[in-house]
C-alpha cells in the first residue's frame, strides 16, 4: 500500500489546476475543489490512470453554520484497482434566501450512484443538483415542508404538514409515481 | 423508453402495478412500482422512506458513546456490524489504538454477525421463491448465534457491546466453548443448504440468467460486496484496507463471473464457511492475548475501570464526566468502513471540537444497491423481482436510516 503522501501527490497530478488545498487528515487524502468545477474534477479522477477512482462510496454535505460558506458536499471515491480513496470536498455558499436552494452540478451520469445520493441530499439538506434527471425527495414524503438536517431545522421537529392541510388534500397531492 | 401515459392504460397495452410497502416478498417497507407489459417489467421505480427514523439527526444531538445505540438498528440483521463500523470511525478521529484482544473479540463477532445477516438471507430469499424448508434450518442455526450474542453482549440483537476503544467487557469463559463447538458444526449446515438448492433445477431455473447487470456498470452503482464480487471483481474490504487486524487472519475471498443470481448465492455460501474458519482462528487468537485487556486506556475517551471508580476521586470525576457529558473529540473528520454482510457500511463523522458530533453520515450498502434494482429486473418477468430483490439482501432499516 502505497504512502498516503504519495497518494496525495498523485491526486495533485491528476487534478492539475482544479486542486485546491489538499491535506491528510485522519488517514485519509482532501482534496478541496471549486463547486463549479466538480464534474471535470471528479472526471478526471475517474479517468486518471495514477488514481482509477472508479467508485463513489458516497455522496453527501455537511452544514457548518454558522460558518460561511455554509455547506461542504463531500464525495468519497475509492478505487478498486489501487485500493486508495481520495475525499474531494467543495465550500458550498447559501443563497441568503430561504425560497432558492444552492446550486451545484449533478454527477450522476458519471458515477451513477450519485442519482440517490444527491436526491437524498436534496432531501435532507436542500440543495440543489442542476442537471439532475429526477431529482424529488427520496426518504421525505413529497409534501414535506423544509431540509430536516439543516441545523435550523428543529431536533424535535415541527408540523410535518404546512397549516390548513387536510387527509384528503394531502392524499391527492401524492401523485408522482416516478414512471 | 416512452413515458407511461393514461392513453396506454386505457388502451391496455401497459398496467402500472403497485407492489407495495407491505408486502412479504420485498423484505420490508420498500414500494416499488412497476410498470408492466403484460408479464414482463418494462420499468421500475422503488419508493424508499417508509423506514426513516432521522438516525442522522438524532446521531446529532447525543454523544459519540450514546450514538452506539442508534446504529445496530439501522441493519437489524447483523447489529454488531454497525457498532463496528461506527467505533472504527470515531477511533480514526481521535487516533485511539485499540487493545489486540478487543480487536480480536471484534472480528470473532463480526464473522458471527456475517453468518447471522447470511443465514436470514437464504432463509427469506429461498422462501420468496418457494423454497420455504431452508427458511426454518437457517432461523434454527442462528438461534444459536443469537445465545453467544446474548452470552457476551446481554442481549439477543441490539448489544450495544462494542464501544469506542474497544469492548464493553470482556467476552465470558464459557463463550470459546460454545462459540467453538458452534463454528465447527457450522459447515455441514452450509452444506445441507447447498443441498437442498444448488443441483435444485427449480433453484437454478430461477436465479440463473436473471438480475445480471454488468461490470461497469456494477462499479458504477457503487455496489460493493457480494454484489461485485459475483461480477469478477476482487474486491474484499478485509483484504483491501484492513481493519481490526485483518491482515493477520487467513481467509479467502469467493469470486465468481456470471454476476447473476445464483452467483451471488454462490459468493455467500462460500463468505459463510469462511466465516466460521475466521471464528476459529480469532478465538485462537483470543486466548493467546491476556484477559481484561479489552478497553483503550485513556484519561479522557475511555470509561476507567468500573473496579477503580469507587477507590480514585479523580477516577471518579472522570467515570461522571464521561458518562454525563461525554468526551469531547478533536476537531475533524474521518470516514471509517467495514466489509459487512451487505457491502461497504461506512461512517463519516466530522466533529467540530465538542462531545457530540456535527455531523455524521452513514454510507449504508443497501441504500446503494437498491438503486441498482431497477437495471436488474426491466426486461424480466414479474416473478423475478422477488428473486432480484432477495439477491441484493436488503435491510430497510439501512436503507432509510
Amino acid at each position: 500500500m502505497t504512502d498516503l503522501h504519495d497518494h496525495m501527490a498523485l491526486v495533485k497530478s491528476t487534478l492539475g489546476n482544479l486542486a485546491g488545498e489538499l491535506l491528510i487528515e485522519n488517514g485519509a487524502v482532501l482534496a478541496y475543489v471549486e463547486p463549479a468545477s466538480i464534474r471535470d474534477a471528479l472526471e478526471r479522477l475517474q479517468e486518471g490512470s495514477d488514481t482509477l477512482m472508479d467508485v463513489m462510496s458516497f455522496m453527501t454535505a455537511v452544514d457548518y453554520q454558522p460558518r460561511e460558506p455554509r455547506f461542504e458536499v463531500v464525495y468519497e471515491l475509492f478505487s478498486t484497482a489501487t485500493h486508495q480513496r481520495v475525499r474531494v470536498k467543495c465550500r458550498l455558499e447559501d443563497t441568503g434566501r430561504e425560497d432558492v436552494l444552492p446550486e451545484i452540478d449533478t454527477v450522476s451520469d458519471i458515477f451513477l450512484t450519485a442519482n440517490w445520493h444527491e436526491r437524498e441530499c436534496f432531501d435532507l439538506m436542500g440543495i440543489h443538483f442542476r442537471g439532475h434527471p429526477d431529482l424529488r425527495r427520496i426518504l421525505l414524503p413529497e409534501q414535506w415542508d423544509g431540509h430536516p438536517l439543516r441545523k435550523e431545522y428543529p431536533y424535535d421537529g415541527k408540523r410535518a404538514w404546512k397549516p390548513g392541510t387536510t387527509v384528503v388534500t394531502s392524499a391527492r397531492m401524492e401523485g408522482d409515481l416516478g414512471l | 423508453m416512452s413515458k407511461f401515459t393514461v392513453e396506454d392504460q386505457v388502451v391496455g397495452k401497459r398496467m402500472v402495478l403497485n407492489m407495495g410497502p407491505q408486502h412479504p416478498s420485498t423484505h420490508g417497507v420498500l414500494r416499488l412500482v412497476l410498470e408492466l407489459d403484460g408479464e414482463r417489467v418494462v420499468k421500475c421505480v422503488p419508493h424508499i422512506g417508509y423506514l426513516h427514523t432521522g438516525i442522522e439527526k438524532l446521531s446529532e444531538e447525543h454523544n459519540y458513546t450514546q450514538n452506539i445505540t442508534h446504529y445496530p438498528r439501522m441493519d437489524y440483521l447483523s447489529p454488531m456490524n454497525n457498532e463496528l463500523a461506527y467505533c472504527l470511525a470515531v477511533e480514526k478521529l481521535i487516533g485511539l489504538e485499540v487493545p489486540a484482544r478487543a480487536s480480536y473479540i471484534r472480528v470473532a463477532m463480526h464473522e458471527i454477525t456475517r453468518c447471522m445477516s447470511h443465514l436470514f438471507w437464504i432463509g427469506s430469499h429461498a422462501m420468496d421463491i418457494g423454497a420455504a424448508t431452508v427458511f426454518l434450518y437457517a432461523v434454527q442455526e442462528r438461534e444459536m448465534l443469537l445465545d453467544l450474542y446474548e452470552m457476551v453482549g446481554g442481549q439477543r440483537m441490539m448489544t450495544n457491546y462494542i464501544r469506542i476503544g474497544g469492548v464493553r467487557e470482556d467476552v465470558p469463559e464459557e463463550f470459546d466453548e460454545h462459540a467453538r463447538k458452534w463454528a465447527l458444526g457450522f459447515p455441514k449446515l452450509v452444506d445441507m443448504i447447498q443441498g437442498l438448492l444448488t443441483k435444485n433445477p427449480i433453484w437454478t431455473n430461477r436465479t440463473q440468467g436473471i438480475g445480471y447487470i454488468d461490470r461497469e456498470t456494477c462499479v458504477s452503482y457503487g455496489l460493493m460486496g457480494p454484489l461485485l464480487r459475483a461480477v469478477g471483481v476482487s474486491q474484499d474490504l478485509r483484504k483491501d484496507i484492513p481493519y481490526c487486524r485483518y491482515e493477520e487472519f487467513d481467509f479467502e475471498v469467493p469470486m465468481r463471473e456470471e454476476g447473476d443470481i445464483f452467483a451471488r448465492y454462490e459468493v455467500r455460501l462460500i463468505e459463510m464457511y469462511e466465516a466460521a474458519k475466521l471464528v476459529l482462528q480469532a478465538l485462537d487468537r483470543i486466548k493467546e492475548t491476556a484477559p481484561g485487556d479489552t478497553m483503550w486506556e485513556s484519561d479522557h475517551f475511555a470509561p476507567p475501570k468500573h473496579s477503580e471508580v469507587y477507590a480514585d476521586i479523580e477516577r471518579n470525576i472522570h467515570h461522571f464526566k464521561y458518562w454525563t457529558e461525554g468526551f469531547k473529540s478533536p476537531r475533524g473528520e474521518a470516514y471509517a468502513s467495514v466489509e459487512s454482510s451487505k457491502g461497504e457500511l461506512g461512517f463519516y463523522v466530522v466533529s467540530d471540537g465538542g462531545p457530540k458530533p456535527l455531523r455524521v453520515k452513514i454510507r449504508g450498502p443497501s441504500f446503494v444497491n437498491l438503486a441498482a434494482l431497477p437495471a436488474m429486473i426491466e426486461g424480466h418477468l414479474i416473478a423475478d423481482v422477488a428473486a432480484a430483490i432477495g439477491s441484493i439482501d436488503i435491510v430497510l432499516g439501512e436503507v432509510d436510516r
